[in-house]
């Protein structure tokens, strides 16, 4: 009776207890993976070919969906930005407030969640049947690093990718801000433009290029992460999938925050 | 060659491997059996170590492989052979390179050479038509064969085997047991086999080691562990043989006959 007791006041409170260890030692395993893929990364050799063909996988193959979503959200922020301007009679400022939203948060935000859900996804997909498979195994039964194939070449892969894509989903954003701004709603090309290279700044650009560079770095590190540590079977690889994107687009939301109030203070 | 001193094991608090020990000598084969879950998968990885143990050690010429440095057990790792359950073959590569890929990571021969040495090993398992293939595109023994062939291009002093047969029809198990006999012959390398596929595996083996709930049940020679006493161990054996079909075609007319004197 007294054990009995003792259980069902402890169980919760162990249960309780569980959750933060559990996210600690999670942390400390996505640390340690991080560290090893860092150390493959400054020693030779890089596996360029591997680089190159992902490179094409997370960037060149993202350009159709970057295109589309960039221009989408361009115009969407035209339409928005138009009504909104036009109650305070600032209309002329339209393209400044496109070309900022875009280039300081929406471009490299939105490019990065749209690569999570493409590629991020997929190189998690990928791993993890290679984890169940063994074919990760085979690489360590080879004597080789499964980071130096893996990870490393999908970290730079992402890293250069993602400030291009951005830059893409800028460029096109701010053609579709024009679109609806300009051609439909009647404001001023000049204007549009104009302004625009009065308010947008070097520095603006340069804090869209740091986060699109953190970006696909947080990216690559926990989709390949969550494939290296997949459970056993499909829906192994499944959960590890769902948690690479969940995980990643949350981080990518909390870490723009962080570098917004480092960069745009 | 290979001395496995006291391995000790556990997952989650279950302990799967109660101190193994076992020795294996230059050029022998042993093979591994057991019931499914006694521990034989794990047993060889923690030998490949592809897994680390709680306790015990593995010791592969005279050297402690737990007390080595990284980069030295990547090095001792190479001259392992590891034929996985389900192949392991790269999906992302033919059959060609799947087999030229150790000789292209782990040597430093040239593109011609190693187009000689693929060829010879995938003539060896009779799969030199398919190199061009994806792993896809093969079947179950094909993919067991392509993957023998892989583990043997760098040529292994050692080779693990877990389960080489499972879930291949009884002509090409006997085609891989022939296999993994003639390449023994032609490289002399140590093996361990875990195997279901009795008394078939007893045809390569030397030694015959049976597992039983982490534990040694038996070991001795596949003739010792046909005549054995141990009523445990000669059952298993006797469930593992596959039923003999002329006994099967005695015994349905007198269930029959049963049958009808019941009506």
């Amino acid at each position: 009776m007294h054990e009995r007791m003792n259980k069902w006041l402890l169980t919760p409170v162990a249960r309780l207890g569980r959750v933060p260890l559990d996210g600690a030692l999670q942390l400390g395993r996505m640390g340690l993976f991080l560290a090893a893929t860092v150390g493959c990364l400054f020693t030779p050799p890089l596996k360029f070919r591997l680089f190159l063909k992902q490179l094409r996988f997370v960037g060149f193959d993202s350009l159709s969906v970057i295109v589309l979503t960039g221009a989408f959200t361009g115009m969407v922020l035209g339409f928005q930005g138009y009504y909104t301007l036009s109650r305070v009679g600032s209309t002329a400022f339209l393209g400044p407030m496109v070309a900022l939203a875009l280039i300081r948060e929406l471009g490299p935000v939105i490019t990065a969640l749209m690569v999570t859900a493409r590629a991020g996804s997929s190189l998690t997909a990928e791993i993890g049947i290679m984890r169940i498979t063994e074919q990760i195994d085979e690489l360590v039964i080879l004597g080789l690093s499964p980071h130096r194939y893996l990870v490393v070449p999908n970290l730079l892969a992402a890293i250069v990718a993602l400030p291009l894509l951005t830059a893409i989903f800028d460029v096109v954003g701010i053609l579709g801000g024009y679109v609806v701004g300009v051609k439909l709603l009647g404001v001023g090309a000049s204007t549009y433009f104009g302004q625009m290279a009065d308010y947008a700044e070097i520095k603006d650009v340069a804090g869209g290029l740091y986060k699109s560079l953190s970006f696909g770095g947080l990216i690559a590190w926990v989709c390949c992460f969550k494939g290296y540590h997949a459970g056993y079977g499909a829906a192994g690889v499944s959960r590890a999938t769902t948690q690479a994107v969940v995980l990643s687009s949350v981080l990518i939301l909390v870490w723009d925050y962080f570098m917004t109030s480092l960069f745009f203070r | 060659m290979i001395a496995i001193e006291k391995l000790h094991k556990s997952f989650g608090g279950d302990e799967v491997l109660h101190g193994i020990s076992l020795n294996v000598a230059p050029g022998e084969i042993v093979a591994l059996i057991g019931p499914s879950g006694s521990g034989k998968s794990v047993f060889l990885k923690l030998v490949a170590g592809l897994l680390r143990p709680d306790a015990g050690r593995v010791v592969f010429n005279g050297r402690d492989m737990s007390h080595l440095r990284r980069h030295e057990l990547m090095d001792l790792r190479s001259r392992f052979g590891f034929l996985f359950q389900g192949g392991a073959l790269f999906d992302s590569l033919t059959v060609y390179d799947n087999v030229a890929f150790p000789l292209r990571e782990k040597t430093r021969l040239s593109e011609a050479e190693i187009a000689v040495r693929v060829e010879r090993e995938l003539t060896q398992v009779g799969l030199e038509e398919a190199q061009q293939k994806f792993p896809a595109e093969l079947s179950g023994g094909m993919a067991k064969r392509v993957a023998l062939a892989r583990a043997l291009v760098l040529g292994p002093e050692i080779m693990l085997f877990d389960e080489p047969t499972t879930g291949l029809d009884p002509i090409i198990v006997n085609a891989i047991h022939d296999l993994i006999v003639a390449t023994h012959r032609r490289l002399g390398f140590s093996g361990i086999v875990v195997s279901h596929a009795i008394p078939g595996v007893f045809t390569i083996a030397q030694k015959v080691v049976m597992l039983d709930q982490g534990e040694i049940r038996f070991v001795g020679t596949p003739r010792e562990i046909l005549a054995t006493d141990d009523p445990d161990v000669r059952a298993f054996i006797r469930g593992s043989l596959p039923p003999d079909p002329l006994r099967e075609a005695d015994a349905a007319p007198a269930a029959s006959d049963l049958a009808k004197g019941g009506e």
